[in-house]
């Protein structure tokens, strides 16, 4: 005989849950109904829930002002019959009704994933990814050190907090949306995340910048530099969507992938435009390290030699297109 | 005692009867050669407005075989009118050129180049001294001494000869033109002989020429022409193209019974000059000097001129640098968009023996990161640079990271820009660039410069 009544907000995410034990059920405004509802529209005794003999559940407007619905538009005929899950609107304001015998989902698993993702967010972790943020931004002035015309230290160091900023604008946006739709934040997870994948793409980095001098700039390592990007990011998201959102986890992966390619389009055209109008400066790889971080054998000079050769060619096939081009027009 | 009263007497009334002589003579060029001085204007079909304008003068020039019966004879009537019309003192036959003669209209390159170059979209046109307009049409072009000349109708009462012999130093010279449309000028000033450094012959004239004026006359006082007025490089350094410059183009003009196009006449040009200068660099022995913990070429021809700096006195900076700098840096105008025919070479040697490797690397990647061409040209007249870069080693044993970017003229055949980088890699706290850039010149020229400045740069 008992009813469960969710009050819900405009989301239809449930607000208060209150069960009763008895065949009449009161609503309204007024403090002597069963559930109470605070909405200026409801009416004091607005409408009442009975159950018949046969335990079916019978929805009664009361004459209130506003009337009942079973969707935001219409209203009810004085009696409506009511399923259990069934969402209902009073003076537009929506709650759920169930029957006690209402089944519920299995209990699911602790998801182990989920649970190392919110390691994450632990302060030892957050910690040491935070060294590892300082310590590249240290490297990089001891670097830039000698150099009179870069800023002090002290100036330097200003930004750091800047960054500790920068870097928790998107987790506090992830939390704010799970806190929306009433699921835990989990800011510091998303925090932690953030630093690693900033953390890999700077190691990942200095091994790509090492890996381009040793290769004299081949194309490769650039493609290879985009697409890493692409794909730190893509796994960024989909950790920050697994944590934070609601939806099936194939939707999560896909969003998280689909954003994570746009992510890679302003480069692609880039690339692209580097080749159509940027072509007056000349594109070559200038990384430059000592000769001991050069792992192979450099080329000889009569190699480099003959690949000039090579260079005038392509420039010579390079005109040619362009010219044949010219002449379609 | 009253001698040196005399003679100062004497010296003041020659000093001013000679500079009335001067001026009268100078009023009287400016009156007699009016008549042959044009404005030059590039117009453009849409707008029908001026692009560009310039100075021309007219000469006369012995007719070519099958333009004797060419439009371009003289009818004298016409002239003679326009001459008393204006008070000249000339006679109308003297001024006169046979009939088996062709009046051109002589001034620069840069000034029609836009013409020459898109006929479709510009014409040429004259405005004389009584404002009276007119078309001229070009027929020959030397880009590398910006020449042009021109056909046309014109018929003046008065025109230009060229003079036979060079002046003395010191000479007082008239130069002509209408700087900034302000209208036909007279500027004195002094020749001062050739410009020495220079690869192109340049009369170096002590006077005033602003633009406008380009591809006026500059006369003695004879009024005979000694150079066409070129190039300013401001405070009364004024420069033209000598008068032989002029005779030669216009001999070529009369043997040249063929039409060619511009295009082709301007690639051969181009093409041969480059070949020749380029060949006096490569055959010269190159001189050496000492620089940093190497060697570098010094002034290899004499057209090819160094300046360096350092920073070794300042304690400031931790990255001590010695930097040379060399350059054949007349530049060959072809269009508004693209110059040629610059030679340049850098080298530049750092130490930072207070530094980590790791932090003096970090300098010397940031130096040779930026790496541009030292003439302008436009997407529509050059192809994209390629560039080969790699870490090689040299016949010396040493090693260098390598850059040679190469990029083709459009339209010109075999005609290349490249530019060559070398930054030694084989020091822990020091490193030595070497760059070249070359505009306009051909592939086996490139290769054989590449071959020989690669040679040339050597460091412990």
């Amino acid at each position: 005989m008992a009813i469960v009544i969710e009050v819900l907000n405009r989301q239809l995410h449930v607000v208060e849950r209150h069960k009763v034990a008895a065949a009449r059920v009161r609503l309204g405004r007024a403090y002597d109904n069963d559930v109470i509802l605070d909405n200026k529209h409801i009416d004091a005794h607005h409408a009442e829930l009975r159950c018949d003999d046969d335990g079916l559940w019978y929805l009664h407007d009361l004459q209130s002002l506003n009337g009942s619905s079973s969707s935001t538009k219409g209203e009810l005929a004085a009696e409506h019959k009511i399923a259990s899950g069934q969402v209902l609107y009073l003076a537009g304001q929506p709650i759920r009704v169930f029957a006690a015998e209402h089944a519920v989902p299995a209990a699911q698993p602790y998801n182990k994933r989920e649970q190392q993702l919110v390691q994450l967010g632990r302060w030892p972790w957050l910690v040491i990814l935070a060294l590892g943020l300082l310590l590249h931004e240290v490297i990089g002035l001891w670097l830039d050190a000698p150099d009179a015309r870069q800023p002090l230290w002290s100036q330097a160091l200003v930004s750091v907090p800047i960054m500790v900023l920068a870097l928790a604008i998107w987790p506090a946006f992830l939390a704010a949306w799970a806190r929306f739709h009433q699921h835990e934040p989990r800011f510091l997870a998303h925090y932690g995340l953030m630093m690693l994948m900033v953390n890999l793409y700077l190691v990942f980095d200095a091994l790509l910048t090492w890996l381009n001098f040793n290769l004299d700039g081949a194309r490769w390592v650039f493609y290879v530099h985009e697409i890493l990007q692409v794909a730190l990011l893509t796994g960024l998201l989909a950790a920050n969507f697994y944590l934070a959102l609601q939806m099936s986890y194939r939707r999560r992966y896909a969003l998280a992938l689909v954003l994570g390619l746009l992510s890679g389009v302003p480069s692609l055209n880039a690339l692209w435009q580097q080749d159509e109008h940027l072509h007056l400066r000349p594109q070559f790889d200038a990384s430059l390290l000592p000769l001991s971080f050069y792992l192979h054998q450099p080329s000889d000079w009569s190699h480099f030699s003959q690949q000039s050769e090579q260079l005038f060619e392509d420039v010579k096939q390079l005109r040619r297109e362009t010219v044949d081009e010219d002449d379609v027009k | 005692m009253l001698k040196p009263l005399v003679y100062v007497s004497l010296a003041w009334l020659w000093l001013s009867l000679s500079s009335q002589v001067a001026a009268e003579s100078a009023e009287q060029l400016f009156a007699r050669y009016q008549p042959a001085l044009l404005q030059v204007r590039v117009v453009e079909n849409a707008s029908t407005a001026k692009a560009a304008i310039g100075t021309g003068f007219v000469i006369d020039i012995p007719a070519k075989p099958d333009a004797a019966q060419s439009p371009l004879t003289i009818e004298p009537t016409a002239t003679s009118d326009s001459a008393e019309r204006n008070g000249s003192r000339q006679t109308s036959a003297s001024s006169l050129a046979p009939a088996h003669s062709q009046r051109l209209v002589v001034t620069n390159y840069h000034v029609v180049s836009e013409a020459v170059l898109f006929p479709e979209k510009y014409q040429l046109q004259y405005l004389d001294y009584q404002e009276q307009k007119g078309a001229l049409q070009v027929v020959a072009v030397d880009v590398i001494n910006d020449l042009a000349l021109l056909s046309t109708d014109y018929q003046p009462s008065q025109l230009f000869r060229l003079a036979a012999q060079t002046p003395v130093q010191g000479a007082s010279l008239y130069s002509l033109g209408n700087p900034h449309d302000l209208g036909m000028m007279l500027v004195p000033g002094t020749y001062n002989g050739l410009q020495k450094s220079s690869y192109y012959p340049r009369v170096h004239f002590t006077g005033a020429i602003n633009s406008g004026m380009s591809g006026g006359p500059t006369v003695d006082a004879n009024g005979d022409v000694v150079g066409v007025n070129v190039a300013s490089a401001g405070n009364q350094l004024g420069f033209l193209v000598p008068v032989d410059s002029l005779s030669k183009l216009v001999a070529s003009y009369q043997a040249d019974t063929q039409a060619v196009a511009f295009k082709q006449h301007i690639q051969t040009q181009l093409q041969n000059n480059q070949a020749q200068m380029l060949d006096k660099i490569l055959q010269a022995q190159w001189q050496l000097k000492d620089f940093g913990n190497g060697q570098v070429p010094d002034e290899v021809v004499p057209f090819v001129r160094c300046w360096g700096e350092s920073n070794l006195e300042k304690n400031k900076d931790k990255l001590k640098e010695i930097n040379a700098f060399c350059s054949q840096s007349d530049e060959i105008y072809l269009s508004s968009r693209l110059t040629t025919g610059r030679i340049e070479m850098q080298f530049s040697w750092l130490q930072g023996a207070n530094m980590h490797p790791l932090q003096f690397y970090r300098r010397y990647q940031a130096r040779i990161q930026s790496l541009t061409a030292d003439n302008q040209a436009s997407k529509e007249d050059v192809t994209p640079f390629r560039c080969q870069n790699q870490v090689v080693t040299n016949a010396a044993g040493r090693h260098a990271k390598t850059i040679l970017c190469v990029r083709a003229y459009r339209h010109y055949d075999d005609l290349f820009d490249a530019l060559y980088l070398a930054a030694a890699v084989d020091g822990q706290q020091q490193g030595m660039i070497s760059h070249y850039t070359l505009s306009g010149v051909s592939q086996p020229m490139a290769q054989a410069f590449l071959q020989k400045f690669s040679g040339a740069v050597t460091w412990q």
